[in-house]
């Protein structure tokens, strides 16, 4: 089996722009739910905290998927 | 013999039927062995994929921690987990898929050319995974003594035998298969448990209310130090885009494209398991069972009080192999 071409070291930035601003509302998303804020403010019995985990639960692989169909390109 | 243990037997012998189905096919092939051909599909792989992440551990360590450390943390815990698999989808599938090769250790061996990453990244994932697989081996434990009334040591003994052995002659297609089979029994067990007792308790949103004004430490962030909450999070969205029985799935797509759909539909279907099990099934435990000293327990004294022996043996076929 011969050698695949060496892979070219990326930088965090070849990621297409989508991508990025994607992983950033991750991000953002959970930095939000981790504020004091958010575990001190209740919601139904809960704290909001626990709000956001679930909806980052959801949303994360929903969004994800969603642009995936979505997207045009080869397949490998 | 009990019905649950029939069960339980029957498909512990399945797994070894399926094991040496594959290994007729796996015998010549070194594709087929290690990355099951490279053929699998979206939907199958997505199972496979969850299956893989879904083990008893999962499903008992859900409930447990539910039960004992309350809703927030064990959803910060199983969400990182699930933010993991659309990192894993952006950031490791398409150059991994691309690859073409069989292990993780191959790929970081050809990135890093060094003779140490072929013995320090095989030792990691032994002595890591060591300490991953007794939280399974536990719950495949203690599931088949309390549903089956086995003894710890030889349910632990069984299940650790019927897994070593349809693994090691059926390689990456027999583990496919049975995860295919394990991954939608799992999801038939956990929905088919959240629907009875929400039909038996009302809405997820009456069984939360009743759980937190029995049990109000349910819905609260113990006094624990953030560093714990924010560190079960960063350590599962982080370890599962390099985990190896969830990334080896990336080499069985039939493509990247396969594998990054694959990634995200499977947590989907992990996520609405979690979300199943914290909010329906650990609250209607935590109600029926306030004194429980082992909370990993919780899901099984559910089970045993309030479903068929049949449903039983299906629970325990679901977590221990």
């Amino acid at each position: 089996m011969t050698d695949p071409p060496h892979p070219r070291p990326l930088g965090f930035f070849a990621l297409p722009s989508g991508d990025r601003w994607y992983l950033g509302v991750l991000v953002a998303m959970a930095a939000l739910a981790f504020t004091p804020w958010s575990r001190a403010t209740e919601l139904g019995g809960l704290p909001l905290f626990a709000w956001f985990m679930t909806a980052l639960m959801v949303l994360a692989p929903a969004i994800a998927l969603v642009r995936l169909i979505g997207r045009r390109g080869p397949r490998d | 013999m009990t019905i649950e243990r029939s069960v339980t037997l029957a498909y512990l012998a399945g797994c070894i039927v399926v094991g040496l189905l594959a290994s007729r096919r796996v015998l010549n092939s070194r594709d087929e062995y290690w990355v099951a051909g490279r053929r699998i599909g979206t939907f199958v792989n997505s199972l496979a994929i969850m299956a893989a992440l879904a083990s008893g551990g999962s499903i008992i360590g859900v409930m447990g921690l539910t039960y004992a450390q309350g809703i927030p943390a064990s959803l910060a815990l199983f969400t990182g987990a699930i933010i993991g698999f659309p990192l894993a989808s952006l950031l490791v599938a398409e150059p991994l898929r691309r690859f073409g090769r069989f292990t993780i250790t191959d790929f970081l061996r050809y990135r890093y050319p060094h003779a140490l990453v072929g013995w320090v990244v095989p030792l990691l994932i032994v002595v890591s995974f060591t300490v991953y697989i007794v939280a399974q081996m536990k719950a495949a434990g203690i599931t088949a003594t309390v549903l089956l009334g086995i003894e710890y040591e030889v349910a632990l003994t069984l299940a650790t035998l019927v897994f070593v052995l349809y693994v090691s002659i059926g390689g990456m297609l027999a583990v496919t298969w049975t995860d295919v089979f394990q991954g939608g029994l799992m999801l038939l067990v956990v929905a088919g448990t959240a629907a009875a007792l929400i039909w038996q308790f009302g809405t997820p949103g009456a069984i939360l209310g009743s759980a937190l004004a029995q049990a109000p430490e349910l819905g609260t962030l113990r006094d624990q130090p953030l560093g714990s909450y924010l560190g079960s999070f960063v350590i599962w969205a982080t370890a599962i885009p390099i985990i190896p029985h969830i990334v080896m799935r990336v080499f069985t797509a039939k493509d990247a494209r396969g594998a990054r759909l694959s990634l995200n539909i499977a947590m989907l279907l992990y996520a609405f398991m979690i979300l199943a099990a914290v909010f329906a099934i650990a609250p209607v435990g935590r109600m029926r069972f306030p004194d429980l000293i082992d909370a990993d327990m919780v899901f099984l004294r559910v089970m045993e009080s309030e479903f068929s022996p049949l449903f039983r043996g299906l629970a325990v076929a679901a977590v221990m192999v």
